[in-house]
């Protein structure tokens, strides 16, 4: 009888370190967002067009070069010679993305962030100022590629040589 | 005789209340049981790089991206975000806090499990896809009574419909 109870007691004392393991717990973690659909709007380069600086941005860099009246332009410029003027030229694309919404198409707007009394800028044939946003389409198409603008510089032939500079904002809203 | 005796138990009775009140002692012996019984627990405790937690320090705790969208510019405080063509995806730390008592467990595993199914959405602890089926997501832990930080992450793909987006990660942990 003794002998057995102290069989039993060692068991009881080798197995407890055993039974330790495998011990359970549980937790629960509950997660919750709230998804907002959004639009965001980049610049590509346009196959026909000068390449942009940070192209596929939203904070893009169009430089046109040297331009002049009757000299070599770079390549992706392009220019018609008026009596007065000179206009310069070059295609780009303006991508406009939706993301969790449902709108069908947007708008888009453009300004010029400072005013050019000497210069004229204009985006596929809209005039653009700094006076107030100018309309380029009611209803643009969402994705990729995209919509190609065209931009247009004028100058006038009686100015003098030098830097011109300048930047648009654009604003696309979802429709 | 009788007079004899009530003298000799009138002394008998003062000698022996005399000693009483001079130098009572007692003793007493309690005999305790205590029972060690081994247990583990977990709890979810807010992690400095991320949101903080509601019910942070209890095993049912929550966590709130907040608003979030694709294209947002910041995200809230804690929330890392990152975008593919096709979606974006929301990130925050926590941290696991694993305690365990009576018990010589060199380390523990955790599963965890999607309480409902995620449909178009994607949860996962530290890079591993969860789903309603229990997986573990770490082995091996050593590092009871430490935060252990883990990540949660939430992908949303730009075509899901916006709104609220909820789930319940169930974790189970077990003394190896």
């Amino acid at each position: 009888m003794k002998k057995a109870l102290v069989t039993i007691f060692a068991v009881v004392v080798l197995m407890m370190p055993v039974l330790a393991m495998g011990q359970t717990a549980s937790g629960t973690l509950a997660v919750t967002a709230t998804v907002q659909s959004s639009i965001s709007m980049l610049f590509n380069s346009n196959a026909g067009g000068v390449a942009l600086g940070n192209a596929g941005t939203n904070a893009a860099t169009l430089n046109f070069g040297n331009i002049s009246a009757y000299g070599t332009l770079a390549a992706g410029v392009s220019r018609t010679v008026g009596a007065a003027n000179f206009t310069v030229s070059t295609p780009f694309n303006v991508v406009v993305q939706q993301a969790n919404g449902s709108s069908a198409n947007y708008s888009l707007t453009a300004t010029l962030a400072n005013p050019d009394a000497l210069n004229t800028w204009a985006l596929s044939g809209t005039a653009v100022s700094n006076a107030a946003p100018s309309p380029l389409t009611a209803a643009g198409a969402y994705g990729n590629p995209g919509t190609a603008y065209t931009l247009q510089l004028t100058v006038p032939v009686a100015s003098a040589a030098g830097a011109i500079s300048n930047t648009i904002n654009f604003a696309a809203t979802a429709n | 005789m009788r007079t004899t005796l009530k003298i000799v138990t009138l002394i008998v009775g003062l000698l022996a209340g005399s000693g009483l009140l001079s130098a009572q002692t007692a003793s007493g012996t309690l005999n305790a049981t205590l029972i060690n019984r081994s247990g583990i627990a977990v709890v979810f405790n807010s992690d400095p790089a991320g949101v903080v937690l509601g019910g942070a320090g209890t095993s049912t705790a929550s966590l709130n991206f907040g608003t979030v969208a694709m294209y947002m510019a910041t995200p809230a405080a804690g929330v890392s975000l990152t975008r593919t063509a096709s979606d974006f995806t929301i990130s925050s730390p926590f941290d696991t806090y694993v305690i365990i008592g009576g018990s010589a467990s060199a380390s523990y595993s955790l599963q965890a499990a999607l309480q409902s199914a995620s449909g178009v959405y994607t949860f996962k602890f530290d890079g591993i896809a969860l789903t309603t089926t229990s997986s573990v997501v770490v082995a091996a832990d050593p590092n009871y009574f430490v935060n252990v930080p883990h990540t949660l992450s939430l992908t949303v793909p730009k075509t899901a419909p916006a709104g609220a987006v909820s789930n319940t990660v169930n974790f189970l942990v077990t003394a190896n």
